[in-house]
């Protein structure tokens, strides 16, 4: 399990990468960021890149800034960074939670934000939780730049509205104020979740007024339960609400099924993860006000 | 024994000092000259005609030495067949690269020799192998009817192997029941993943026309031997060393396709080849195990007694009998171990042995035990269940008493020793159930059901020649170690068996300072090498701390004598009068008179014209022991699990373990077998399972897919011991390395189904028990959820 | 293909290496083959057994799944760099004491994986390190010795004079 050969270019502006990208286009260039996703996929040789353009050089991809009520989070920041900013906790809490499920902490040591995002995986956090905070991920290819939202991104499982010649150099999460929550069920500490849930809930006396309910393990893209959210708002908070969301954001999947959990068990397993995630969002945003 | 009292004290590992540093030396850790590297061409189909091999393109790839298939190794090394004198036992032919079909996904096909591992697996990806699939074979049940596609045509038959064992008149037992219960259990099929791939690194020494293969194995003396063989050697022209290993657990004790390749290659390309495994292979082509299917009744009388037990064992072999061990041990285990620690007067088990397109089936820590100690308590469950009774008293009303002691189990297994009775009355004080219902409130209040299950088990280890030896199987079962008292007093030992990961060097260092009289500083312990060690037998079937020990201490024992005998002449005193301990010599009864051991060292080395000719001066000794034909060790889990309601999740809250495994050399070192066995056992009732698709493909090919016990799926252990002297060892040890591994799934699963009745619902009858199997069992409990 | 060989500098347990390797070549392959270095082992080339964890710039990474270029002027620290001389660090000692291990394959990724449990989590609870643990498998142990090592370890890399075997431990007491 070695990679395959490759060149590799480490660029230093995004300008120079975008172009290398074009350049190599024939030779089924990737763009590297933590490679916690792509390396293990060269080790297996299910990715053979003829060349790798590595981001590590390109200056301003590894900041996290608060920029007019959005919290921008470039290609090269680390997901363990993200989960200990200061940023991220005060504008972005439900990707703080979510980011401590994603994997183990030396993946998220090296592994990005944006990559996990990018990399689009049906079961990964991330994708999840940008659906349900409708981040906004910001394209650069030859024709300039380009904003996606993260509704249109994921187009399928592992794969996603960027074209073959652009480079994601950033994602922009919009915050949401209210109350998160992100639960998440696997068969053992760590491993890849087999369904998770993101919830963000605003409230004003005592009614759901505005919800945000994202889930992933349950199709081939993370899914919106856009039917969860309007089966609660208006409600007063609380076990009736709940339940409706559940019942509602939970009809009518048919998830496919794997080796850890069939279509049923995914299901069963959602209903569980959804509703603890409502219950303690809604908590929260109780707390909060 | 001289009473220094090294064994039974729980002294740190010698071992652990350069492992913790990073100096270990595994097989990847060490490069020869000119070594290069192989990867390994593999079948991608689970079976299939080989029509074609173009290796023409991996040749001429840059970097590469060479590309070999069956053909090439054809005249330079033999096949074999896995095959012990069962009756009736067939198995096919096996080559060390396939010749001409491919019998599971992961057989390797081809050999690419190049300067770099990289190279190899670019050049790999350029063999075409042109396969004409044929329908694989994938359920052992189906393999057995008529018009079955063969795994081996020459066979004729799926069938590997049929056999009745049992003994006593069970149809007047089922005859004469009050109850009747029954179950048919499905276990998954497991595979070891010792977290150090498997790996060779072999030269051939042209001149000299010696091999010398670096091998993570088990059991070097028996490479030796077939390596010799199937290559054309002579025995004492194959050298094995085999310095640490990261994890065998049975996996890492046979003769690989693969492994013999690279020494063949290495042979032919006169040039030291490497391989190391990666784990997408290892997940393919190491042995499996616990693949079996199991319907038994239990017939018992209204107070509970047990009349008779019924069995039929279908065991899915996978493609090849392993060399030289054979598939068939793990299913004569599962039919002969079920009675376990209980009186059942007759047994009739009914075991077949079938062919699959899958990796070979082959021993496993604690080969068929766990499935075998599963159906058996879930039996005793369903007893307590139809009958009324508890769980524990159930199992009480049929353990062996002391009284009943030797105990011939009606599967012919001799129980010489044991607390049976006692281990299970300990487990259930250690748990305390007096705390049962409030654990089990506050279970409840956080959408948890919790469970108890209790595995009362034997379990067989240390055994003889009888095992393999007696089935024509190239496997000794007695161990040398010599032990040679140096000039200067201290101690060199050189076990048969390789000490890797289980403490031996430790272990065998406290045997020998006890049984020569000398401080254990003093003791240097080596092992590893054929070049350099005596005979043995190798790590597996626990029987280390039997086999090796027994031979260690008869080794230090002679050499004591003989230091002894000098010691007389030299202090004139019978040497019945003299004592050896802490490397001093004294006269018993004479307090001033102490020599160091060392000064009669000195003299026998250097100073022989002071003593009679007749006196043997060697103090070097080679000490043999062959044991027992096997000791049973035996013990009790018990497992407190909590089940989600709401997902099915299982976890493990509180663990214990009562052990009886006679004396104790180590404790801690016992301990830590003990805990890693419970785990092993653990992801087994619960994580781990290899699946296949319809086509034979592997679905866990990924350690993301094949899940094995995380630090936080497995729970504290408390652990008691009961030391009852094994009466046929020679230190009254017993073999325990499997123990944990024996009980725990049992435990585990009982706890589950225990946690399910009490929600009303229907147990769960296959492993690993998964969410799904849960909920469905939930499910179908009335108004439950 | 061709490829380009990549100049790289690494440091490596405080040594400044400056190497020319091809960008397909592992962090780990390279510690392990081109410095000598195989303390750091490899188990399964995906990221999940964490036998091959180092610290990078003080933080936990799998080396199979890290590109040797990616760690171009970053600092590398090895299980080679715990100890000094043949003074074990307290980690190794009480990996030794509680026997958190057995045939030693997972220890130093374990070891480094609890150095950065211990440096950032100077007092952490039993469930802190159970849970920090189980990014790196052991077949062997049952993991609760190398728990308790941790915990033993903890104080001792708190206290003024982490070196010194003799000073007593929580643990121990």
């Amino acid at each position: 399990m070695k990679p395959p050969p490759f060149r590799y270019s480490s660029p230093t502006t995004v300008a120079d990468a975008v172009a290398l990208l074009a350049e190599h286009a024939a030779d089924d260039a990737r763009v590297l960021a933590g490679g916690q996703s792509l390396v293990p996929l060269m080790n297996f040789r299910l990715a053979q890149p003829g060349h790798v353009i590595d981001l590590r050089r390109v200056a301003g991809l590894d900041t996290i800034r608060l920029a007019g009520g959005e919290l921008v989070i470039g290609a090269m920041v680390r997901q363990a960074t993200a989960e200990r900013s200061p940023e991220v906790a005060l504008a972005a809490p439900l990707l703080a939670e979510a980011l401590g499920h994603v994997a183990h902490p030396p993946i998220r040591n090296s592994g990005t934000v944006v990559g996990s995002i990018a990399h689009a995986d049906p079961a990964a956090e991330l994708p999840a939780v940008a659906l349900a905070m409708d981040a906004e991920l910001t394209a650069v290819g030859p024709g300039g730049e380009r904003r996606i939202t993260a509704a249109d991104f994921f187009q399928g499982p592992f794969t996603t509205a960027l074209g073959a010649d652009e480079i994601l150099t950033e994602v922009r999460f919009r915050s949401f104020p209210g109350g998160h929550a992100f639960v998440e069920f696997s068969r053992t500490h760590g491993n890849f979740a087999v369904v998770a849930v993101a919830v963000l809930v605003a409230l004003a006396d005592g009614r759901i007024t505005r919800s945000a309910i994202a889930a992933s393990g349950l199709g081939g893209t993370p899914l919106r339960l856009t039917a969860a959210e309007q089966a609660w708002e208006g409600s007063t908070a609380g076990s009736a609400a709940i339940d409706a969301a559940v019942d509602a954001g939970t009809a009518g999947l048919d998830p496919a099924g794997d080796l850890h959990a069939g279509s049923a068990t995914r299901i069963d397993i959602a209903r569980s993860c959804l509703r603890e995630a409502l219950e303690r969002a809604t908590e929260r945003a109780l707390d909060r006000r | 024994m001289t009473g220094t009292g090294y064994v039974g004290r729980a002294v740190r590992r010698r071992e652990d000092p350069r492992l913790l540093a990073g100096r270990g030396r595994y097989v990847d850790d060490v490069t020869e000259p000119r070594q290069a590297y192989v990867a390994f061409v593999r079948s991608p189909v689970a079976s299939a005609r080989i029509a074609r091999i173009d290796t023409s393109a991996a040749r001429s790839a840059p970097d590469v030495l060479a590309v070999l298939t069956a053909d090439d190794l054809a005249g330079h090394c033999s096949g074999w067949r896995g095959l012990l004198s069962w009756p009736g036992m067939v198995a096919g032919e096996q080559t060390a690269l396939a010749t001409g079909v491919v019998r599971h996904v992961g057989e390797p096909v081809a050999l690419v020799v190049a300067t770099g591992r990289g190279p190899a697996e670019d050049a790999a990806e350029l063999v075409e192998v042109d396969y004409e699939e044929r329908p694989a074979v994938l359920d052992p049940v189906a393999a057995l009817e008529p018009g079955s596609p063969l795994v081996h045509e020459e066979l004729g038959t799926n069938l590997c192997f049929a056999s009745p064992f049992g003994s006593g008149d069970v149809d007047a037992a089922f005859a004469g029941a009050d109850t009747v219960v029954d179950v048919t259990v499905r276990t998954g099929r497991h595979t070891a993943v010792a977290l150090e791939t498997r790996g060779i690194l072999a030269a051939f020494d042209r001149d000299e026309r010696t091999l010398t293969v670096r091998i993570s194995t088990q059991a070097p003396q028996m490479l030796q031997t077939l390596y010799a063989r199937l290559l054309g050697l002579p025995e004492n022209s194959v050298r094995v060393i085999t310095e640490h290993v990261g994890g065998a657990f049975g996996m890492k004790a046979f003769v690989y396709p693969d492994e013999i390749a690279v020494a063949a290659a290495a042979m032919l390309l006169d040039r030291p080849l490497k391989w190391t495994q990666d784990r997408y292979e290892a997940m393919q082509s190491d042995t499996q195990a616990r693949d079996e299917r199991v319907t038994a009744s239990l017939a018992l009388t209204a107070d509970g007694r047990i009349l008779g037990l019924r069995s039929q064992v279908v065991s899915d072999a996978g493609a090849w009998s392993m060399y030289p061990r054979g598939c068939v041990t793990e299913g004569v285990q599962v039919a002969t171990i079920m009675p376990g620690p209980y009186r059942v007067p007759a047994v009739a088990a009914d075991l077949r042995v079938v062919y699959t397109n899958k990796a070979p089936l082959a021993v496993y820590r604690a080969v068929g035990h766990p499935p075998a100690i599963l159906v058996m308590e879930l039996l005793m469950d369903e007893a307590a269940r139809a009958l009324g009774l508890a769980p524990d008293e159930v199992r009480r009303r049929n353990l062996v008493r002391p009284e009943d002691l030797p105990y011939t189990s009606a599967t012919g297994n001799v129980y010489d020793s044991g607390s049976h009775l006692e281990s299970l009355e300990r487990a259930v004080a250690l748990l305390g159930p007096d705390g049962l219902e409030e654990r089990r409130r506050d279970a409840a209040a956080r959408g948890r059901l919790l469970g108890v299950g209790l595995a009362a088990f034997v379990e067989l280890s240390a055994p003889g020649a009888m095992f393999y030896g007696a089935k024509g199987a190239p496997i000794t079962a007695h161990d040398q170690v010599e032990v040679t008292l140096q000039p200067d007093g201290s101690v060199t030992v050189l076990l048969g068996t390789p000490g890797q990961g289980q403490g031996l060097h430790t272990t065998a260092a406290q045997v020998v300072a006890d049984g020569l009289g000398v401080p254990l500083e003093a003791v240097r312990v080596v092992s590893g090498d054929t070049g350099v060690v005596p005979h043995g037998s190798g790590v597996w079937a626990s029987r280390s701390a039997v086999v090796s020990a027994g031979a260690a201490h008869a080794a230090a024992v002679e050499v004591r004598g003989r230091v002894l005998a000098l010691a007389g002449h030299l202090l004139e005193a019978d040497p019945a009068d003299l004592e050896l301990s802490e490397g001093v010599v004294g006269v018993r009864g004479v307090p001033g008179t102490r020599v160091p051991v060392h000064e009669i060292a000195a003299v026998a080395y250097w100073g022989t014209h002071r003593l009679p000719p007749d006196l043997e001066v060697g103090l070097g000794a080679v000490g043999s022991y062959a044991g027992p034909p096997y000791t049973f060790n035996n013990g009790t889990h018990v497992a407190v699990v909590e089940v989600e309601r709401a997902t099915g999740l299982v976890r493990v809250v509180d663990y214990v373990v009562v052990e009886d495994c006679g004396v104790l050399i180590n404790p801690d070192i016992v301990d830590g077998q003990i805990r890693g066995g419970v785990a092993q056992g653990l992801g087994g009732a619960l994580l781990e399972q290899v699946v296949h698709d319809p086509n034979g493909q592997p679905q866990t090919s990924t350690m993301l897919d094949y899940l094995v016990p995380t630090a936080y799926d497995v729970p504290d252990i408390r652990i008691e011991h009961i030391q009852t002297p094994a009466p046929t060892t020679t230190l009254g040890t017993k073999g325990v390395g499997e123990a944990g591994t024996a009980g725990a799934p049992a435990a585990v699963h009982c706890a589950v189904n225990d946690a399910l009745a009490r929600a009303g619902a229907g147990g769960v009858f296959r492993q690993p028990i998964r969410p799904e199997d849960v909920l469905d069992a939930l499910d179908r409990a009335p108004a439950s959820r | 293909m061709t490829e380009e060989l990549q100049e790289i500098t690494l440091t490596v347990n405080g040594r400044r290496h400056v190497l020319a390797v091809q960008p397909r070549r592992l962090l780990v392959d390279v510690l392990r083959d081109d410095l000598g270095l195989p303390g750091t082992h490899i188990g399964c080339e995906h990221g999940v057994c964490g036998t091959c964890t180092v610290l990078l710039d003080d933080a936990s990474v799998r080396a199979c799944i890290t590109l040797a270029v990616q760690a171009d002027g970053r600092s590398v620290r090895t299980v080679e760099g715990l100890a000094d001389g043949m003074r074990l660090h307290p980690l190794q000692e009480e990996f030794w004491d509680k026997q958190g291990l057995q045939c030693g394959y997972c220890t130093p990724g374990m070891l480094m994986r609890a150095v950065e449990i211990l440096e950032q989590v100077p007092d952490p609870t039993p469930d802190q390190v159970r849970e920090g643990i189980a990014s790196n498998l052991c077949r062997c142990t049952g993991y609760q010795y190398i728990v308790e090592a941790v915990l033993a370890a903890a104080p001792r890399m708190r206290s003024e004079n982490p070196w010194d075997p003799t000073v007593p431990t929580e643990a121990k007491a």
